[in-house]
């Protein structure tokens, strides 16, 4: 370092004549009139003829030699400028140690002697003090060496901070001392600057000052700003896990960055990182464990729980630059051996460990509960903080965890209908068919789009339809249909499905939430017919889709609803009565018949309402139900019988209780009109029966009659 | 040419000296003269010398003794010590330039002085310097020689 009087503080004496005193910035100059002298004498030794003799002296000369007394005390760290009186802006870590450099000169000519000493605070010009930070005295070691002119080292001293003050130190002229301090500061946190003065007094300045005590003592001021790394840790999660799946996997991601948002950022070395996984959870059967940055990584049983499988990632010898981040992976599975806190959010934690020294250590972790983070005491108190709902936190040194979400579901679906239709509906006889829908799982179902889905397929080329629009649920939060149930329509969309999220209360429900764990859904829609076959059969399936996270793999998916095509069944038989004899017994058959002319042929035809009796039974009773039966077909061949022909036959319509029975009265006045003979029967009941019977007699060209 | 015994000069010289013992002590046949002087350059850069009685740290003093034999016969073994003050430090200068020096006072040696530090043989610095000493073998009667070394200011 090149010395310079009025860049660095300095301090000179001069003793010459008059006494007086000049001062400047850095520099002082004290003078008075008298001089110390140097006397020197030759002496010498000779001889005359071998016999030595009265050694003898010169003359003494006397030299007055001007006195000046000179010090200079210099700040002499690397930084921006090393000609100053500071040392500016040295990097520390919190309660860290800072080495500040000085070399004190005694560049005058007589022996001086300095007192030296520390103080807090000071005031550099252009560097304002930041936070509460100061310096530990008792913990500051300070070295000084003292160096002759030509550098050979006279004597080395350490001594406490505490100890250093008031320390003298004698330099004869041109030695020199580096004195260095290694100063541990305390309270100071990441952003923190703190000064620090190292004082030194002159002995010969002060005794000989006319100005006061204050006179011949140089300052330097020594400042450090407090860097240390900010991690924003993360902990995210692949996807839920499925938990009626043993195999069923979810892979955590922890992201490491060296936050350099803060203005006191610094780089990170050694850093290690832990992930002690929470009970219920333990590493995967292949963890697939990788860590980024060429770290090492390794895996243990530091997790939670009571468990004795792999549970624990550790991460060591990760290395962070300032802005650099580090991700490490990892799989993990269910540990059937452990509980769940709380299975529906399962926080995993990180915590980073960073070994600033002297006994520091950073511990900085995910979990806001965690008793141990004392990022307090390195960070200012914004910063480093703590969510836990999955949310970026994107505060400075800020730290995230996302819950895992586990789901234990299981549907089904139940109760096939059956139900008869007529050929042809109305809009009053259409029919209404269900399926049921159980959640017997542990999750709320369909409240997320896809999570449950149904279909309503009637058979290809079926004569029965679903009505549009007529698909309903109705909610039974109980699971049992005898309790309050809130009913919704659904609209199927675009690809015929349903899906439950869509509901929409109908009648004052409330807003679909899902199905709760327990509940039972009852989906219910009407079906149509046009020109449907008489007692053909069609199905109607419903399919339960369910979909989402961890699908349900167990359980019935398929309904079939089954409609019966019902109405009026007529069935026309056929006896003969030989001789057309009044009270001839009648076997009905569907056979043809040898008969002879002049024999009679009575016919029966009767009618029967195949629905099934039941609830329906109002629904489904026909009214005014006209039997009759066209004569053109034979009555140019046979003549049809009444009270009023000469071979009597009563023309009967009444109700009857069998198929084969016989109608023993007119009840609904049947009679012969001019084409046919018929009669009304007022109302059949379903799986009731009406039957029209009347009697020909054949002509006696014999031709044959049906 | 006629040459004389080694031993009869020896005896030659012993009564020499007796016959003269009491002259001598009686008034030194020796006389030294200091004289302090401050060496300074012109702008040429030769060298001044001029009387010193004030200097200021940093100026060289050049010291000079000079010896004179006032009596009528020659001395001999003549050895002149000119110390090195405090405050001041030997530039290593010395006319002539045969001086021995101390570090110590008592023993001297040829400059430059060494001495061993860790098994290596290492210049004395000169700051150490004591005091330079000449020795002279003879001064013929009535004659005058001087002897100087300079030093800087502390």
């Amino acid at each position: 370092m090149t010395q310079n009087l009025f860049k660095y503080s300095v301090l000179t004496v001069g003793i010459v004549t008059a006494m007086g005193v000049a001062t400047s910035a850095n520099a002082a100059k004290l003078t008075a009139d008298s001089a110390p002298t140097i006397d020197n004498i030759a002496t010498a030794t000779y001889s005359i003829d071998g016999v030595a003799q009265t050694p003898v002296e010169s003359n003494k000369v006397t030299v007055n030699i001007t006195q000046s007394a000179a010090f200079s005390l210099t700040a002499t760290n690397s930084d921006d400028d090393i000609t100053d009186d500071y040392n500016k802006s040295l990097p520390v870590t919190p309660k860290g140690r800072v080495a500040f450099n000085h070399t004190l000169t005694n560049s005058g000519n007589v022996d001086d002697t300095y007192t030296l000493s520390l103080a807090q605070k000071g005031t550099i010009p252009g560097i304002t003090t930041v936070g509460n930070g100061s310096y530990n005295l008792d913990e500051t070691n300070v070295t000084y060496t003292i160096f002759d002119k030509e550098n050979n080292q006279i004597s080395t001293n350490t001594v406490t901070g505490t100890a250093f003050q008031q320390t003298a130190i004698m330099l004869k002229p041109n030695q020199y001392a580096k004195i260095s301090i290694s100063a541990k500061t305390v309270g100071n946190v990441g952003g923190d600057s703190q000064n620090l003065i190292l004082s030194a007094k002159s002995a010969f300045f002060t005794t000989g000052a006319p100005s006061g005590p204050d006179t011949g003592i140089l300052s330097n001021i020594n400042n450090s700003t407090t860097k240390v790394p900010v991690f924003k840790i993360t902990s995210a999660v692949s996807n839920t896990l499925n938990l009626n799946d043993p195999t069923s996997k979810a892979t955590y991601t922890i992201t490491i960055l060296n936050d350099g948002s803060a203005a006191y950022a610094a780089a990170a070395e050694k850093v290690m990182v832990f992930d002690g996984l929470p009970a219920g959870l333990r590493l995967a059967d292949t963890p697939n464990a990788v860590v980024s940055n060429n770290a090492s990584i390794k895996t243990g049983n530091g997790g939670k729980g009571g468990g004795s499988a792999l549970d624990s990632v550790e991460v060591s010898l990760l290395n962070l630059a300032i802005g650099e981040s580090a991700t490490i992976t990892f799989d993990v599975q269910r540990d059937a051996a452990e509980q769940f806190e709380n299975q529906k959010s399962i926080l995993n934690h990180a915590t980073v460990k960073l070994d600033l020294g002297e006994g520091n250590i950073i511990y900085d972790t995910t979990d806001p509960t965690d008793k141990l983070e004392n990022t307090s005491q390195y960070y200012p108190a914004a910063d480093d903080s703590e969510m836990v709902n999955g949310e970026a936190n994107n505060a400075t040194g800020g730290d995230s965890a996302a819950p895992l979400t586990t789901n234990e579901r299981a549907l089904s679906i139940e109760g096939a209908t059956k139900k008869e239709i007529p050929t042809n509906t109305s809009a009053n006889t259409q029919v209404t068919h269900s399926a049921v829908i159980r959640n017997t799982g542990k999750e709320t179902e369909g409240d997320k789009a896809g999570d449950v889905k149904f279909t309503i397929s009637p058979d290809a080329n079926s004569d029965i339809k679903v009505v549009t629009g007529s698909v309903e649920i109705v909610y039974y939060p109980n699971g049992d249909t005898t309790g309050t149930g809130y009913t919704y329509t659904i609209t199927r969309d675009v690809n015929g499905d349903n899906d439950l999220s869509t509901a929409k209360p109908k009648n004052d429900s409330p807003t679909w939430g899902g199905m709760a764990p327990g509940s039972i859904v009852v989906i219910n829609y009407k079906v149509e017919s046009k020109n449907a076959t008489l007692d053909s059969k069609e199905n109607v399936t419903v399919t339960l889709i369910p979909g989402g996270q961890d699908v349900p793999t167990v359980g019935t998916r398929v309904v079939t609803n089954e409609t019966a095509v019902r109405g009026l069944k007529l069935e026309k038989t056929q006896a003969l009565n030989v001789g057309c004899k009044a009270n001839a017994t009648l076997n009905f058959s569907l056979n043809e018949i040898a008969a002879k002319p002049s024999d009679c042929i009575v016919y029966k035809i009767s009618a029967l309402n195949t629905f099934s009796s039941g609830a329906d039974d109002s629904k489904f009773t026909f009214s005014s139900i006209k039997i009759s039966d066209d004569i053109s077909r034979f009555k140019n061949k046979a003549q049809v019988l009444d009270l009023n022909t000469a071979d009597k036959f009563e023309i009967k319509l009444a109700d009857v209780n069998t198929a084969t029975a016989e109608p023993n009265a007119n009840t609904y006045s049947a009679k012969l009109e001019a084409t046919e003979v018929s009669g009304t029967v007022p109302t059949l009941a379903p799986q009731k029966y009406a039957a029209l019977m009347f009697s020909v007699k054949i002509n006696t060209d014999g031709a044959a009659v049906r | 040419m006629s040459t004389i015994h080694p031993l009869k000069q020896l005896m030659m010289a012993a009564i020499a000296s007796i016959a003269l013992f009491s002259n001598v002590q009686a008034a030194d046949a020796l006389k030294m003269e200091l004289q302090a002087n401050k060496i300074t350059k012109k702008s040429d850069g030769k060298p001044v010398s001029v009387a010193a009685s004030n200097a200021k740290a940093g100026e060289t003093v050049q010291y000079r003794a000079t010896y004179t034999n006032v009596v009528t016969q020659p001395i001999s073994d003549i050895a002149v010590t000119l110390p090195i003050p405090i405050n001041m430090t030997f530039t290593g200068e010395a006319n002539p330039s045969s001086a021995q020096a101390t570090i110590d006072g008592k023993n001297y040696s040829d400059m430059p002085l060494m001495r061993k530090i860790n098994g290596k043989v290492v210049k004395v610095p000169l700051s150490e310097y004591k005091a330079l000493r000449w020795n002279i073998k003879l001064l013929p009667a009535k004659k005058s020689a001087d002897v100087s070394l300079n030093t800087i200011v502390n």
